[in-house]
């Protein structure tokens, strides 16, 4: 899902950096509030793991491959403020030092998977944890994270390479959605493999995220969920009348 | 060659067309240049190359929906071949330590750059205790079965994670005594 650069046009490129730099902005506020020394190392150790876990590629259908995005994984150890940095870190890296997504189009890929990524995985993280409680929620609510942050940073970067003119948005959507939607499959049993065996290793960071009590009021999380369910199957709404609009044009008394 | 030149030469190629043509050429140029001058390897460089460019032809196909010439295709495929290029020369020539005055040159924030150093040396830290993990295993003459090769590969990366967070927090004291960060 690295945009590589000559896929988008000098707008989406300014656009995207501009939010993906105030995505960055508040991630970072929020660490510097809980700043500790402890956590920042914890941090570069958890986007070296990503960045390595990146690097092993997993076949899924007619020649496509996919790899871990490691979104949800750092969400669900860390939070989702970390998580930005992480991910902005781990893309950096790979754009500066292994030419592996472009420099222009840094910003569209920080927006993607780092901010809108992290966003969603905490949301829908959160979602599942005002349901249910304990261990069982928490690792449902990764599940869901895992392969919904995936879909939808692939929605987000089929907008921008649409809105760029690259290709036309009702042919690049559908096909990254449904490739995506299959790699979050892949995204989603590996985080779970990943987290289950921290779990058992009693791994600190994850024992004091399934300690943490705090759980978003459900009403609040529901807002960028629905935007999220209207984004995401708004291209499949059918684009035929619906029964009102039929009958009033067999009778006649359509405007 | 600094971040600063390689965004200069990437936004040159962003903002031509096939009507500019000879704007691609002075970028073509310009990168053989600087590659005899560097005498930076070519065969480095296309191996990357052929590796990443099936990937920019599959995206850039999806033009051929929207513009049935094949103009738009070829200035697509111009635009991304040549920044693949310039790309790829500025990863293989660029030293870390470049990277990272370059990022604070920009006033980048002071945690984020500290997270990307931490992210390149943890790195090597995960690649070495993966390596002594499986001497180990090998030295076991553990022989991984079908049926349990995933609970022992899961619990092998938790494990990996787990003994690299340990050596993480020596490597950033040792660090932070040389001054790095």
């Amino acid at each position: 899902m690295h945009i590589p650069d000559g896929f988008l046009n000098i707008k989406t490129v300014v656009a995207t950096a501009a939010l993906s730099a105030v995505g960055v902005g508040v991630a970072l506020r929020q660490i510097k509030k809980e700043s500790q020394q402890e956590k920042i190392v914890q941090m570069g150790l958890l986007a070296a793991f990503i960045f390595a876990a990146q690097m092993v590629n997993f076949p899924v259908m007619g020649g496509t491959s996919g790899h871990l995005m490691g979104t949800a994984l750092a969400v669900s150890l860390m939070g989702w403020a970390p998580a930005v940095l992480v991910m902005t870190s781990v893309l950096m890296v790979q754009c500066l030092l292994y030419a592996d997504g472009g420099l222009l189009a840094l910003g569209a890929n920080i927006l993607n998977m780092a901010v809108i990524g992290s966003i969603v995985a905490h949301f829908l993280l959160q979602f599942v944890r005002s349901f249910m409680r304990g261990r069982t929620g928490f690792f449902v609510g990764t599940a869901a994270a895992a392969w919904g942050s995936l879909v939808i940073a692939a929605l987000s970067c089929s907008l921008e390479l649409g809105l760029s003119g690259t290709s036309p948005l009702s042919m690049v959507l559908p096909v990254m959605t449904g490739v995506h939607a299959v790699i979050g499959i892949g995204e989603t049993l590996i985080t779970l493999l990943v987290l289950s065996a921290l779990y058992k290793t009693k791994d600190v960071l994850l024992m004091q995220r399934l300690d943490d009590p705090s759980r978003a009021s459900r009403k609040w999380i529901l807002v960028p969920l629905t935007l999220v369910v209207i984004i995401v199957f708004s291209p499949f709404a059918s684009t035929l009348p619906d029964g009102l609009e039929r009958v009033a044009h067999q009778l006649g008394f359509e405007k | 060659m600094n971040i600063f030149w390689l965004l200069f030469v990437l936004v040159i190629i962003s903002v031509s067309s096939l009507t500019h043509w000879y704007l691609f050429v002075a970028v073509l140029l310009g990168w053989w240049a600087v590659m005899l001058l560097t005498r930076c390897s070519f065969k480095k460089i296309f191996r990357k190359f052929i590796r990443l460019e099936p990937f920019v032809l599959i995206l850039a196909a999806f033009s051929f929906f929207q513009d049935s010439t094949g103009v738009l295709f070829l200035n697509i495929l111009c635009k991304v071949t040549l920044s693949l290029l310039w790309i790829l020369f500025f990863s293989s020539v660029v030293s870390l330590s470049q990277v990272m005055r370059d990022l604070k040159r920009i006033s980048m924030p002071h945690v984020l750059v500290e997270i990307i150093a931490l992210t390149i040396r943890y790195i090597e830290v995960i690649l070495s205790e993966s390596r002594r993990m499986d001497r180990a295993r090998r030295a076991r003459f553990a022989c991984l079965s079908t049926g349990s090769i995933w609970t022992i590969l899961s619990y092998t990366i938790a494990r990996l994670y787990h003994r690299s967070s340990l050596r993480a927090q020596r490597v950033y004291q040792a660090m932070q005594c040389r001054g790095v960060i």
